[in-house]
């Protein structure tokens, strides 16, 4: 099996008239953080958004882990994502956020709740479970969308410009968060952004995207 | 202090054009509970005194309370069944992308705007072509004609009120297009639910054109109100009814205003 975790063989995408992704043929590597640079509309959310399954490729097929993925759909993938809105459930509280994929893990509500706690401890938020979404500061609802994916331990954690939404401070001191975590979990981290600076802080193999 | 005045007389102003106005709305409806409780078979001044003789009658009239319980049934169907179908269709207008969406939002619309009675007409000349019998079947159905459009605006609005990753999200994390609704997409669109329910109730409830064109022997409350203004003996009865009516109507509205402002509670903390 090769140490490729996603693999692009010729991904195409258009909407319309309009080529988002033309002829995408690049492997990420098993454990890497791994950043897609580029201007807004070059086309790095699509590709990101393809790999969750939101979007269907046009032509070329990605294989996650070895399998191809087009007949996939987002809920049957090994991959989760942080969305660009971090689209916390705003009529659950942080526990419930976070166990929101978990209803057919078979776990048993003890082993659930511990789950919970030591994720909510990795992204520094031990005893905040029972907070409202509606009481979660910016970079406190980052983390949430963090743990709430991290959780269902993905083979591949997607990030759509997570760090778009925060202070300029506050997005530097969660970019050094973002690395140590991923170095301490180890899973694969694709992320998105278009700042420069911000892929070269997190990542060792950074593509620009035309 | 010229100036100061000045605003004083401004604020007067604005004061009394409020109370005029409140008053207008309010006071011809205040009639209604005052004649109930007026110990006289006329609708007039001088009052002549206390009495709940009226709402005995009420419950002593089978053929009103049957007309009310008629109103009851058309309105709870039509607007469980208008909801869903206005559900339905906004779920379709705001998640895909669909051909021809313009114009086929433009004729959902039209019933709006058609005026009652060429409505009324025509779907009483379509239902009798087809043979079918007049009955609450067919005020309902008509109902549902008028009520789905009003139900899609409201469940429109709401649908397009909140961020669409939620439910990408939900799929995301491994919840199938079924569940995703039931998780996610319905608790939060909820109380545009309840305040369609209750639009689209009222509508019915009250319609009158409509009903009068499609109904056979079993009249809805507005016709039986209507109908029994020919007999001045009814009249008091159906004072007490409207009052009733009027004081339940009141506490429904503020219980959906208060769950509505629950509801925008909740939405304002989906934003970033």
């Amino acid at each position: 099996m090769s140490d490729a975790i996603i693999s692009f063989q010729g991904v195409g995408k258009h909407f319309g008239k309009v080529k988002a992704v033309d002829n995408a043929s690049f492997d990420i590597k098993r454990g890497e953080f791994f950043s897609l640079l580029g201007p807004s509309g070059c086309g790095k959310t699509t590709l990101l958004r393809m790999v969750a399954g939101f979007e269907v490729p046009d032509e070329g097929e990605i294989m996650i882990d070895g399998e191809p993925m087009s007949a996939t759909p987002p809920n049957k993938r090994p991959v989760n994502m942080v969305f660009q809105s971090y689209a916390i459930f705003p009529h659950l509280d942080v526990r419930g956020n976070i166990a929101f994929g978990m209803r057919r893990s078979g776990l048993s509500r003890a082993e659930l709740d511990q789950r919970i706690d030591e994720v909510l401890d990795l992204i520094k938020l031990p005893g905040y479970g029972s907070r409202g979404a509606a009481e979660l500061s910016g970079g406190q609802r980052q983390r949430v969308a963090l743990a709430r994916a991290l959780i269902k331990q993905p083979k591949v954690l997607l990030l759509d410009e997570p760090l778009g939404a925060l202070d300029k401070k506050l997005r530097e001191q969660m970019q050094i968060e973002l690395r140590q975590l991923q170095q301490q979990i180890g899973i694969t981290f694709l992320f998105v952004t278009h700042d420069q600076e911000e892929a070269l802080t997190l990542s060792l193999s950074c593509p620009r995207v035309r | 202090m010229s100036q100061r005045r000045k605003r004083w007389w401004r604020a007067d102003s604005f004061v009394l054009y409020a109370v005029l106005y409140l008053t207008f709305i309010y006071l011809p409806v205040l009639f209604l509970p005052l004649f109930s409780f007026n110990n006289s078979k006329y609708i007039a001044f001088p009052l002549k005194g206390f009495t709940l003789k009226w709402y005995g009658q009420m419950i002593n009239t089978p053929d009103m309370l049957e007309a009310l319980m008629n109103s009851v049934k058309v309105g709870v169907a039509v607007a469980i069944l208008s909801t869903i179908l206005g559900l339905l269709a906004a779920k379709a207008v705001t998640r895909y992308r669909l051909p021809g969406r313009g114009p086929v939002m433009g004729f959902i619309m039209v019933p709006l705007v058609i005026p009652g009675i060429i409505l009324a007409i025509s779907l009483l000349i379509l239902i009798t072509q087809v043979d079918l019998p007049l009955s609450l079947w067919t005020v309902g159905f008509s109902h549902m004609l008028l009520c789905t459009p009003f139900a899609m605006l409201v469940l429109i609005s709401r649908m397009e009120g909140f961020d669409k990753s939620l439910e990408e999200a939900a799929l995301d994390l491994g919840e199938s297009a079924w569940m995703t609704f039931w998780r996610v997409t319905f608790p939060i669109v909820l109380p545009g639910i309840v305040a369609s329910l209750l639009l689209t109730f009222t509508i019915s409830f009250d319609e009158f054109v409509l009903a009068f064109f499609l109904t056979s022997t079993d009249p809805t409350l507005p016709i039986y109100i209507w109908s029994s203004l020919r007999f001045p003996t009814k009249i008091p009865a159906v004072l007490a009814l409207g009052a009733t009516i009027f004081v339940l109507s009141f506490v429904v509205v503020s219980f959906s205003e208060w769950f509505r402002r629950r509801g925008v509670k909740l939405e304002s903390s989906s934003g970033i």
